[in-house]
């Protein structure tokens, strides 16, 4: 998929999902970690995404809310575009690589800002996006950058930055990511629960009171927050 | 209370009540359909509240019979065997929507595709209607938006969640400390509203956000494009009056492309003004609003060009029109010709058909076979059939010619006889009898083609396929309807294509695969993906690569899963041009059909003569050439006697 970049003056049609649909939208980057070392648990991720568009299915305003766009790290590529889960079709995604985590989170940026962009275009208002950044290892590149921007969406209240590891990653850089959010630790590839837990943090976000604090119920069925 | 509480019992206030399913979860509690009932329901709250019995037992106390028909009313409370108060029956509201399926395009289409906007002007009037009750009862709603404002099929409208509507009794305020903040009066932000006092106007701020989306197609009014660098979120918004569509003020956020706040009456474009304008003291209460609805509603107009049209007559042309025509979609579905009469028509045409009479069901004439006469054996068909041992002795007599003349003349003799006989029977018998059964096989023949009852079968069935098509008609429509639909959103359809990189695929195909996919054969997104071209054998790229079969079938079926899902997702509408197209070629094959079938009855009729006729001409011509059959036929039967 062609880059696209936020302040390049492309045309765009206005799509006519944003007519039909007006409702207030929740974008969500799901910034997944394709790395080599992913290999043995990338199933479970694909198991876990279509568990997650099932479960937003379930409720009709949230499936119309929650957009979700993916971006896979190992290289970074824009797997999915942002779409309304009642539209989204879930990747299969593989998994080999090393892993670009800050260039990943600076194309995860770009993705929210493009989209941010067609939501004004447009005149549908939105809720502060997500980030949901799941890794198992350290990154290659040079992400303390990234870390800075990242940060300073987060500061000035333009963004939810999650960061989920599993034992094998290095959780200091993940906490320096998300902060002041702890990051949370993957039990056991508990991938499906994980995304369950998304779903089920993602309806009530859909749905009321942006700006005000996330009330978000602990992860304890897959994870433990790292403090 | 416990995890589901379905097929427990409470105590109503006049009777006892058993839970059956669980219908709906939210923040407050559950609500579970009664055993038996089809009429109420049970709420039950998720975690007791002080005070709340106090609360209930008002609401329920104060009911009366204009709050039970603006809203689900508490009718009972629910107490549990400890006697504590968990909940209340209310009315069932089962197959009503909330407001927000109504105004969304969307969902609308889906759900009630014939509601025109004189519908969304009757919602927006009965919502006006229910908030005005409940302020005339000295109740505050609260906490009013899109879900708990609930829309029947007749476009009635009722509010539910009474239970958190704020009331006062002799000695108490109950407040209703929770909102939504895109429907919070601007001078609410930021505030606490545990134990604040509420005002009608509060209310009169919810309603107005609520009518403008009602009206304008789902669109909050507040939100716009931002003429600032920056987010400006709908909270901000409110909170600093920067409606887009105001003339009071130059607020940095424009309306949205292609919404014209004209489409509604100045009356109720000043009402929005005076509700959306933070110096403005007083909002428009729900009862103004109620009568500029009805007003509105009593001045509307109807599109000459299409029937679902319907708009404020204030304006020279349909807004709606214009609309679809620059969406290139249809707003409004309209409603066509029922089928009914239709099928009624084709049993009447098909009656008619079946009462035709029948050709004759005669058997063709048939070859007979030799074998069945009793054979005539004479001497010339034996000498005939015994061909063959001859030869020898043939052979004998001319190799011994020299030296037994007299031999080689009884062989020339007994020749000659054989050849005499074999020719006698051929030329006499044999010939004349295969011409006859020649014959039979091509009357035959001719029967199958034009005399038979099959030919007539044959007809009426395809008589019977026409009679089908022409009630199916709805069906042929919408695979016309379908067809052109797809030709006339195949931008949309690529877009949405084009958002789905193949790599989503590497878990199936892998990374090095999908790789190779973008890099040799430049597919990069489903888009690219054209099944029409992509060969059976699969594709070949550059450097060496090449998809195989397999591979080429996966990316196929991505592909159509993606379609599938967009189309099943879409609510497209034919331009009303196109609708009109698709309509006149399903009228054009129906006249084709009606006028074939109007005249099948007189073709079938005179077919069936004709067949009949032709069975007993060719009957007759058959005649003939069974006699010669008859006639031969036993000795060309002596002449196989022993050659079974």
């Amino acid at each position: 998929m062609a880059r696209k970049d936020a302040d390049f003056p492309e045309l765009e049609p206005l799509g006519e999902d944003m007519f039909l649909n007006a409702e207030r939208r929740c974008p969500v980057v799901l910034l997944q970690d394709t790395s080599g070392s992913m290999k043995g648990d990338i199933a479970r991720v694909n198991e876990g995404l279509r568990l997650l568009r099932d479960d937003l299915m379930s409720d009709r305003l949230a499936s119309q809310r929650v957009e979700i766009a993916i971006v896979s790290f190992g290289p970074v590529e824009l797997i999915q575009d942002f779409v309304t889960v009642d539209r989204w079709v879930p990747p299969r995604l593989g998994a080999d690589g090393p892993t670009p985590m800050g260039e990943a989170m600076r194309f995860a940026l770009q993705q929210i800002r493009l989209r941010k962009r067609a939501y004004r275009e447009a005149g549908i208002p939105y809720y502060r996006p997500w980030i949901w950044l799941v890794t198992d290892g350290e990154p290659t590149d040079q992400w303390q950058d990234a870390r800075n921007e990242i940060q300073d969406e987060v500061k000035a209240g333009g963004l939810e930055m999650f960061t989920i590891g599993t034992d094998s990653a290095n959780m200091d850089v993940l906490r320096a990511i998300s902060a002041p959010r702890p990051p949370v630790m993957l039990r056991e590839a508990k991938y499906r629960e994980m995304f369950v837990w998304l779903s089920q943090s993602l309806k009530p976000v859909s749905k009321a009171a942006p700006g005000s604090e996330l009330k978000l119920s602990p992860p304890s069925a897959w994870g433990d927050i790292v403090t | 209370m416990r995890a589901n509480s379905s097929g427990i019992l409470l105590a109503g206030d006049r009777m006892e009540y058993r839970l059956g399913t669980l219908l709906a979860e939210g923040g407050e509690g559950r609500v579970y359909r009664l055993q038996g009932r089809e009429d109420v329901l049970a709420k039950l709250y998720s975690e007791p509240g002080i005070g709340r019995e106090v609360k209930l037992e008002h609401l329920i106390e104060i009911g009366n019979k204009r709050l039970l028909h603006v809203a689900a009313w508490p009718l009972s409370r629910l107490r549990d065997s400890r006697d504590e108060t968990v909940g209340f029956v209310m009315e069932s509201l089962e197959g009503w929507q909330p407001l927000h399926a109504s105004y969304q395009v969307k969902s609308r289409l889906d759900q009630n595709p014939y509601r025109t906007w004189r519908h969304l002007v009757r919602i927006a009037r009965n919502l006006a209607a229910c908030v005005h009750h409940v302020h005339d009862a000295g109740l505050i709603v609260g906490d009013l938006n899109e879900s708990n404002v609930l829309v029947s099929h007749e476009s009635m409208v009722k509010l539910i969640d009474v239970d958190s509507f704020q009331c006062e009794t002799a000695d108490t305020l109950f407040t209703c400390h929770v909102a939504k903040p895109e429907l919070l009066a601007p001078e609410l932000h930021g505030k606490s509203l545990e134990g604040l006092r509420r005002s009608e106007s509060h209310d009169d701020f919810a309603l107005a956000v609520l009518i403008f989306q009602t009206l304008m197609f789902g669109r909050h009014p507040f939100a716009g494009r931002p003429e600032l660098a920056g987010d400006i979120s709908l909270e901000e918004a409110i909170q600093k009056g920067w409606y887009p569509f105001t003339e009071r003020r130059n607020p940095p956020i424009a309306p949205p492309k292609g919404l014209e706040i004209d489409w509604v009456s100045s009356e109720i474009r000043d009402l929005f003004e005076q509700a959306f304008d933070p110096d403005s003291p007083d909002r428009p209460s729900a009862h103004a609003w109620f009568v500029a609805l009805k007003t509105l509603e009593a001045s509307l107009a109807q599109c000459s060009e299409n029937q679902s049209h319907a708009f404020w007559h204030g304006l020279d042309t349909c807004p709606w029109c214009a609309l679809e025509d620059r969406w290139n979609l249809a707003l409004f579905q309209p409603k066509f010709g029922s089928s009914g009469r239709q099928s009624i028509d084709v049993d009447r045409l098909w009656a008619r058909i079946e009462a035709v009479p029948e050709p004759r069901r005669a058997s063709p004439p048939r070859g007979l076979d030799a074998t069945q006469f009793h054979p005539i054996d004479t001497l010339a068909t034996r000498t005939a059939r015994a061909g063959t041992p001859w030869i020898p002795l043939v052979i004998v007599g001319a190799f011994n010619a020299e030296r037994h003349p007299e031999l080689f003349i009884l062989v020339v003799a007994m020749v000659a006889f054989y050849l005499g006989c074999l020719i006698k029977v051929q030329f006499q018998h044999r010939f004349p009898y295969n011409r006859a059964q020649e014959t039979l096989t091509e009357l035959a023949h001719q029967w199958e083609l034009s005399a038979s009852a099959g030919v007539f079968d044959a007809e009426k069935e395809a008589f019977r396929k026409q009679c089908d098509a022409l009630e199916n008609s709805s069906q042929r429509l919408e695979i016309e309807r379908t067809k052109r639909l797809r030709i006339a959103h195949q931008r949309e359809l690529e877009e949405f294509l084009s958002r789905y990189s193949v790599r989503s695929l590497a878990g199936v195909l892998t990374l090095e695969t999908t790789s190779a996919i973008v890099n040799t054969l430049g597919i990069q997104t489903a888009a690219d993906i054209h099944p029409d071209a992509m060969e059976i054998g699969g594709l070949a790229g550059m450097e060496g690569f090449h998809l195989g079969p397999e591979l080429t079938k996966a990316l196929v079926a991505w592909r159509t899963e993606l379609e599938d899902r967009f189309w099943s997702t879409s609510s497209f509408r034919l331009d009303p041009h196109m609708e009109r197209e698709a309509q006149m070629v399903i009228a054009q094959e129906n006249a084709e059909l009606r006028k074939n079938l109007e005249r099948a009855p007189k073709e079938l009729g005179e077919l069936a003569e004709q067949l009949s006729a032709a069975q007993i001409e060719i009957a007759r011509e058959a005649l003939a050439p069974v006699r010669v059959i008859q006639k031969h036929g036993a000795y060309v039967a002596a002449l196989t006697i022993g050659k079974k």
